[in-house]
């Protein structure tokens, strides 16, 4: 019988990096490998799953930035090329390794893995695989939620509500654009949520969100179903809690399926350990080592020492772990089950570039995950959340605490002494923006067809701030990976609203230059960006919690004239 | 560095066939030595022009892309001038005079200041004898519930900072607090001359609420109405035995902003029968029992219940204790700090073997059955892994353009069984 669901989130998302203005750009292989062993492999599955007549429900997240990327020309087709590289590469690795019975097979499976993703890619999907992830949404299959314009980490940037409400309202328009509908469900940003965000979003059309499982059980008033079921905010905007059980299971480096001596290793690719000479011509252009995205051993254990992966052994733990996880779900479930009076929802967010390109068994293991539950046993059932509410359309109304899914369950990360100096500049140039659209409110009010050298300016100026506010750089100043490319970004941008802001102001709005910037961070390239700064009158709330001094001030000036 | 060479060439007709072998103990990081070059024309491994290795496709990976048209390289825009974008000065703040708050969690909050010259110059002023024996200050203020006027606030502290420093991490000691802060300067004589005001901040909760209150809500798409409580009336009326109770914007609004403690306060005042209503409800909301903490004893069950959480909110700080996990949630680049490792002594060994060879260029050759290209000189090379205790055997034949002449060259490579010692002193 059945007892409960279980919702799997999985977050997708990649900061903005293209780079026109370079041939080859080190941080576009981010969204190239994501693509080859994310966002293919899941695509894979979720064609054959519904192939093989399985119900299945997924929730996806697909930030604007990422879903920007795989629709850009550029991006496509340098991806290609890309992929050409490694299907030669895998070519010469079967050569070369024709008499080592170990790697041999392991090549093969290589060479075909990426024609395989050619073929997705070029054949199936015309370059353009938000419009596959769109397909299984249609289909009912998936339930693709938004987010934030450029992943801002919400909470730091409350100190201009404008901002805010411009990174989601951006966010829900592009989803619009992108998806043809309004989206459900919103992804905040890490997870990170402030009272008074909610009715931003609900502001914008969205049903519910997802926090972090302290946000619900830190509640006010306390959840009587703990993170179990989902809360009302008093905005009528739902909230959704991670159950940490599920999320360790997959998450814990110690605990967790991925570290599982079988599974293959991500730490030793033939980038880094063949020879040089023979490598050459597949790690970076500037002759630096690189990931290839082939690598022939697992995990083995604590040691140094790796064995070759063995691809059988490793499908044989993923099935395992798919029922195990399984077994846990249904055991969780039917004790949650006896103590409410509704159908338990157990939800499991994840990063969705933990499936293949850290986890490589990742979406083998989301197959027979999906498969068993389907088949296998009648005690749970997957959902989304979406479905969950009109299921259940009345739910415990309680403010969910302030939180992040992040180290320490706040804001920290984002928020310490590699990062903190961004803050200042952000806000700063928030206001500036603020004011700037107040200044020109009518010249953005006005949308002809073709876009006054001012209105582009405008736009632009909004675009370089949101670029400048995503919380994937603050969040890379912290993991001190590629610290210097995140400090580029933010002050390249931040420089360059600077500039736009001045020539606005000036009246000496340079047209190669704002044509050069356009081509160069053409995010939201179609979308009229500096209307998001005119809306700002419409946050009531947000406005009546952090300005409660200054609406005082005025009426204490009001009562003084009276 | 071990390192075989083999060399077999037809010296009865240096021109129709020769090939070579180079086996190559290949840690990555060991520079090569390079193979004979002088005879065979022979092109390095490596350099953009090598291209062997693929039985089916004998071109560069440039040509290949460009002979299939799937790339093509990026045309900027057309403009009058170049234009320079790499300017990443940061604008200059100091000419603003301004203070702001964020929360980092429930106990710390952030603070960054500027104060510009010229205000600095007002304070020196107004104070005047008095600007010298000054301290800048950062004075914060707790104004939970209550709207702050500037000298109404719960309590207030001062931090004696360095202006130069520009922020300051403050430890509050209390969550779920609203903090608003001032910075200037304080005189000898206790007199505070403010430079800014910060904005309003509340710090997040960092344990259970002490409410336990049941509201509900009932959202649809089409339709949505104002939350309720449950009042039980024992049967009297409705076969449920309960009834809703709708509250209305300002209950909500007083219920958080905390000027009435609890819900039933509020019902029991607005509709004006206090004593029923607070009995009602008193026996509703304490005896429908809070899930959560009325199974708080049986500890098998309140882990359940709240999952893994439940060992790390006993700790105190939430998820503090959470740091592998929860580090590694965060975002793309998260998970590479999960495993991340760091290499202290190591030693690998690894061997190729490399055979090169040369014939006519329009001849045929064969390794094995396998079709072997040529480059248009007539070189070809192949590069094989020789594992531990491996053995490659080396069968070509090469067949001349009209058919007429084979010729074979066989031989084979083996490595020995590898003997692997670490001495520890």
């Amino acid at each position: 019988m059945l007892k409960g669901y279980v919702c799997l989130l999985l977050h997708t998302h990649l900061p903005f990096v293209r780079h026109p203005e370079e041939e080859n750009f080190l941080e576009e292989s981010w969204l190239y490998e994501a693509i080859t062993e994310t966002y293919i492999p899941l695509i894979q599955i979720f064609d054959q799953l519904i192939k093989d007549g399985v119900d299945f429900r997924i929730t996806m997240s697909l930030t604007p930035p990422l879903a920007s990327m795989l629709q850009d020309p550029l991006l496509q087709n340098r991806y290609i090329r890309h992929l050409n590289k490694l299907i030669e590469l895998s070519e010469k690795e079967i050569e070369r390794t024709a008499y080592d019975k170990l790697y041999h097979g392991l090549a093969l499976m290589y060479h075909r893995k990426f024609l395989e993703a050619k073929d997705v890619f070029v054949n199936q999907y015309h370059r353009d695989l938000v419009r596959a992830f769109k397909r299984f949404q249609d289909l009912g299959f998936v339930e693709i939620i938004a987010s934030a314009a450029t992943h801002g980490f919400l909470p730091n940037l409350q100190v201009n509500p404008s901002s805010v409400h411009a990174q989601i309202k951006i966010g829900v328009d592009h989803y619009k654009k992108t998806f043809g509908c309004q989206p459900k469900g919103f992804w905040l940003p890490e997870c990170a949520y402030f009272p008074g965000v909610d009715n931003v979003l609900k502001e914008a059309g969205i049903r519910y969100f997802i926090v972090d499982s302290h946000g619900i059980l830190h509640a006010d008033p306390r959840p009587k179903y703990s993170v179990y079921a989902p809360l009302f905010c008093p905005s009528g905007v739902a909230a959704f809690g991670r159950d940490w059980e599920s999320s360790k299971q997959v998450w814990s480096a110690k605990e967790g399926y991925p570290g599982d001596v079988d599974y293959r290793e991500y730490y030793r690719d033939i980038g880094f350990e063949l020879d040089y000479d023979y490598i050459k011509p597949y790690i970076h252009q500037l002759g630096f080592r690189t990931n290839t995205g082939i690598k022939y051993w697992r995990i083995t254990g604590n040691t140094e020492y790796k064995e070759v992966y063995r691809p059988d052994w490793a499908r044989e733990k993923a099935a395992s772990h798919a029922g195990n996880f399984m077994f846990n779900r249904e055991k969780q479930v039917e004790h949650l089950s006896a103590h409410m009076d509704r159908k338990p929802l157990i939800l499991a967010p994840y990063d969705a570039e933990l499936f293949g390109h850290w986890w490589y068994e990742g979406p083998m293991w989301i197959d027979f995950l999906m498969r068993k539950v389907a088949f296998d046993q009648k005690t749970i059932k997957f959902i989304t959340p979406g479905e969950y509410l009109t299921l259940y359309p009345t739910n415990q109304m309680a403010m969910p605490s302030a939180s992040t899914w992040g180290w320490k369950g706040h804001n920290e990360f984002w928020l310490e002494g590699s990062n903190d100096w961004i803050y200042p500049h952000l806000h700063m140039a928030a206001e500036q923006m603020t004011e700037l659209a107040k200044k020109f409110s009518e010249h953005i009010e006005r949308q002809p067809k073709k876009k006054t050298l001012l209105q582009r300016a405008l736009n632009q100026a909004v675009r370089e701030l949101v670029l400048a506010e995503s919380s994937d750089w603050p969040f890379i100043m912290k993991t001190n990976t590629m610290v210097p490319y995140a400090h580029k970004r933010v002050k390249q941008h931040l420089n360059r609203f600077g500039k736009l802001r001045e020539d606005i102001l000036n009246g000496t709005i340079d047209p190669d230059w704002l044509t050069e910037v356009e081509w160069r961070d053409n995010i939201f390239s179609d979308m009229d960006c500096a209307v998001y700064y005119l809306l700002q009158k419409k946050i009531k709330v947000v406005k009546k919690k952090t300005c409660t001094k200054k609406i005082q001030l005025k009426k204490r000036k009001k009562k003084a004239y009276a | 560095m071990a390192k075989l060479k083999t060399k077999i060439s037809d010296k009865k007709n240096p021109r129709t066939n020769r090939l070579s072998t180079t086996a190559q103990t290949a840690p990555s990081s060991f520079v090569l030595q390079q193979p004979p070059l002088q005879n065979l024309n022979y092109q390095p491994i490596g350099s953009s022009e090598y291209h062997c290795g693929t039985w089916q496709n004998a071109v560069s990976p440039e040509r290949n892309l460009q002979a299939n048209n799937e790339y093509i390289p990026v045309q900027p825009p057309k403009l009058r001038k170049s234009i320079d974008l790499n300017d990443s000065t940061l604008p200059d703040l100091s000419q603003a005079t301004r203070l702001r708050l964020m929360a980092r969690d429930p106990h710390w909050i952030h603070a960054y200041w500027h104060v510009s010259p010229s205000a600095i110059d007002d304070a020196q002023r107004v104070l005047g004898g008095h600007f010298k024996q000054s301290r800048y200050v950062l004075r914060m203020h707790d104004i939970t519930s209550v709207h702050f006027n500037g000298r109404n606030a719960n309590r207030s502290f001062d931090i004696e900072v360095d202006l130069g420093s520009k922020s300051w991490y403050v430890d509050t000691w209390q969550d779920n607090a609203s903090y608003c802060a001032q910075i200037g300067l304080k005189t000898s004589q206790g007199e505070f001359y403010q430079f800014a005001e910060s904005n309003p901040i509340h710090t997040p909760r960092s344990s259970f609420s002490d409410r336990g209150d049941l509201i509900w809500l009932d959202v649809k798409p089409e339709s949505s109405k104002m939350p309720f409580i449950l009042v039980d009336t024992s049967g009297k009326r409705r076969r449920s035995g309960r009834i809703r109770w709708y509250l209305t914007e300002d209950d909500i609004r007083a219920y958080y902003s905390k000027l009435f403690p609890i819900l039933r306060k509020i019902l029991a005042g607005k509709i004006g029968l206090r004593k029923r209503l607070a009995r009602l409800l008193g026996k509703h909301v304490e005896g429908d029992d809070d899930l959560l903490l009325s199974l708080h004893n049986n500890a098998w069950i309140r882990k359940m219940l709240l999952g893994a959480s439940e060992e790390l909110l006993e700790q105190g700080e939430g998820t503090a204790k959470a740091l592998d996990i929860n580090g590694s949630v965060t975002s793309w680049g998260g998970s590479s700090e999960r495993i991340s490792k760091q290499r202290k002594f190591f030693f690998e060994l690894a061997t190729e073997l490399i055979v090169y060879g040369r014939t006519e260029p329009d001849a045929h050759v064969l390794h094995g059955s396998k079709h072997v290209p040529l480059r248009p000189d007539g070189t070809f090379s192949m590069r094989f892994a020789l594992a531990d205790d491996g053995f490659i055997p080396l069968d070509f034949k090469a067949i001349s353009s009209d058919k007429i002449e084979i010729r074979k060259i066989l031989t084979s490579a083996k490595r020995a069984k590898t003997n692997y010692q670490t001495e520890i002193s």
